[in-house]
């Protein structure tokens, strides 16, 4: 597990035992449990789903956005990976829906480990397909 | 709610994963709807749509369950499911 940002908003700060993750001097409000946000530029995060284990989760890659009537949380999740049924780890964005593809996600392939997916994911995050305004 | 297009679903996975966290919490499927829908305020899904999530993928009712749902069932359901 590791932690990568390269965006200087994003401020970590420490409360006794707890990090507080902070952005422009507001405390992040997307509920993620540190053990989950794998990477985080300020703007999208990429989240390890909670209710697996650590070594073999699928994932969400969401970004922050407005506090509204759709995103409650303050975030949207536009993009995820995940292990296909025959072990291989697939990644996609969200997308304009394709009339062509019957798809509204993109399929950034399909790799032999979870970390290529997430970079895969990664790498493609600002192509993905944002249905919410930032913040 | 009514929805105008039966399309070729592409997620199906999602939708499985959704009924393995309903399942997992034990919950019927309208007691799951309305913890889901407790967060999304004026955004809740109906009966109907909720339906059309879990019915069998070959059926033309099928609806394809996006990611950003999939994230959202994950944390409320995923909490009481280890609850249990």
């Amino acid at each position: 597990m590791f932690l990568y940002t390269e965006n200087r908003g994003l401020v970590l700060t420490t409360h006794g035992q707890a990090p507080v993750f902070q952005w422009k001097g507001m405390p992040m409000t997307t509920h993620t449990l540190h053990r989950a946000l794998v990477l985080d530029d300020g703007e999208f995060y990429v989240e390890l789903n909670e209710n697996f284990a650590v070594d073999e989760a699928p994932g969400f890659l969401q970004r922050r956005c407005y506090v509204g009537v759709t995103t409650p949380g303050g975030y949207e999740c536009v993009g995820s990976f995940a292990q296909d049924p025959r072990g291989r780890w697939q990644a996609s964005v969200d997308a304009p829906y394709d009339p062509a593809t019957d798809s509204d996600s993109r399929s950034l392939g399909r790799h032999s480990s979870r970390m290529d997916a997430i970079v895969a994911l990664w790498s493609a995050r600002r192509q993905a397909l944002c249905r919410h305004k930032s913040d | 709610m009514v929805y105008m297009t039966a399309r070729r679903k592409p997620r199906k996975a999602n939708n499985e994963r959704l009924r393995e966290l309903i399942t997992a919490t034990g919950l019927t499927q309208p007691q799951a709807l309305a913890l889901f829908n407790r967060a999304l305020g004026p955004a809740a899904y109906s009966a109907s749509a909720w339906k059309s999530f879990l019915v069998d993928p070959d059926s033309t009712r099928f609806r394809p369950f996006k990611d950003a749902l999939l994230a959202h069932a994950e944390k409320v359901f995923g909490n009481i499911a280890a609850r249990r």
